[in-house]
């Protein structure tokens, strides 16, 4: 949308959660929506970067009601307690933060984490302008821009409605080593294969392990990435911690992602509220002006499925109880 | 309808004696987090089994398609 389209939903009151560039996002008026940094985005017509449009998921005529809240790293934790009784939180964190490492770290523990669905993403900035600019969050209540503070608009649904989270993965557990970390964290020295403790670097390198491909964790079912971003002097850093003992192993290589992807969606999206993807399979599998179907929303630098995922589809339907 | 707590499939699904192939994702990682705190003695098994029990009891419209699966109900 262009910007005298979404300030004339906010004087409606309309409830939002808006993806767009910094410079973008400051020029919309104060109401009831919230906004994360990001030009890039997944549109009917294809992958794209903008840095002048407004990514608009509105939530009004689909909530009974809505709140704002912002967080603090300590504060965080205490996300779920402000959460409505039925509904869903969206949330977003400034990439590269404090608050984005905590809470990735800590959100397993967070109380009755998985009673409700907590959708959302990892704000992130202009490629280019990566370690100049920091990713930021805006409170569309106060108009404040921030990147050491998380933000989420719990919504209520009325009780004839549920709310649903699903990701849509490409990458498998590919049949090789086995490969657990003894610290969870977002980056990793030490590491264990098949039993065997080794210098992750050196495993990377000895066995000409092709990086783009995310490290997969199998959660009873559901694959759940991590992506490396960097090997340096003997550490390797990832978009997402490894959990300590979680059993990982590297995806299987995906030949052809938009062609996957599209026998993947959900064949009907009527139900479908939000959706984001990563911006790693937008460099990675060159999105960009290709058509992914009907699923829209920003490319992120990190999905919130509950948990933080990477590389990855995070879809948010709400349905009627049957 | 939800089986209850006492039914063996509980024990079995958070022991990994039964893996059956499950589809909501909220479920999955409940129960990823529930046999990671029961392998790592931060709960016990009997703990776990009421939680996930309690779990999918007061979402049974969200997770009744699972729990068919899980104990073989049509």
């Amino acid at each position: 949308m262009s910007l005298p389209e979404v300030n004339a939903l906010v004087r409606d009151n309309h409830i939002m959660v808006l993806a767009a560039n910094e410079n973008v996002l400051a020029q919309i008026e104060k109401g009831r929506w919230i906004g994360g940094t990001i030009p890039y985005f997944m549109d009917v017509e294809g992958g794209c970067m903008s840095n002048d449009k407004v990514f608009v998921t509105d939530l009004t005529h689909l909530v009974s009601d809505a709140r704002i809240r912002r967080y603090d790293d300590r504060q965080l934790f205490g996300l779920t307690a402000d959460r409505y009784r039925n509904g869903f939180s969206w949330l977003l964190v400034p990439g590269f933060s404090d608050i984005h490492f905590r809470f990735a770290l800590d959100v397993n523990d967070y109380p009755g984490v998985f009673d409700a669905p907590l959708m959302g993403w990892i704000t992130g900035v202009d490629l280019a302008d990566i370690g100049k600019v920091s990713p930021k969050i805006l409170d569309g209540e106060s108009g404040q821009f921030y990147d050491n503070r998380a933000i989420a608009l719990h919504c209520q649904l009325p009780d004839s409605k549920f709310a649903k989270l699903d990701i849509v993965n490409l990458f498998q557990q590919g049949d090789g080593d086995i490969i657990t970390f003894p610290e969870s964290g977002f980056s990793a020295t030490q590491c264990m294969v098949n039993g065997e403790k080794m210098i992750f670097a050196d495993y990377l390198k000895q066995h000409k392990i092709d990086t783009r491909l995310p490290l997969v964790a199998n959660y009873s079912g559901a694959m759940i990435n991590i992506s490396i971003q960097q090997v340096d002097d003997g550490k390797v850093s990832f978009y997402a911690p490894v959990v300590k003992n979680q059993v990982y192993k590297f995806a299987m290589p995906v030949k052809d992602y938009v062609t996957d992807f599209k026998k993947l969606i959900p064949k009907s999206t009527a139900n479908v509220v939000g959706a984001c993807n990563c911006i790693l399979n937008y460099l990675y599998s060159d999105l960009e002006g290709k058509k992914t179907g009907a699923l829209t929303g920003p490319f992120t630098f990190g999905e919130i499925a509950y948990v933080l995922v990477n590389q990855t589809l995070s879809v948010l339907s709400v349905e009627y109880l049957v | 309808m939800i089986p209850n707590s006492s039914h063996q499939l509980w024990n079995d699904l958070l022991t990994e004696k039964h893996q059956p192939t499950l589809s909501s994702l909220s479920l999955q990682m409940k129960l990823n987090a529930l046999k990671f705190a029961v392998k790592y003695n931060k709960i016990s098994l009997d703990e776990a089994i009421e939680d996930l029990y309690r779990f999918c009891a007061n979402n049974a419209h969200m997770y009744q398609k699972d729990v068919n699966t899980i104990f073989n109900l049509s």
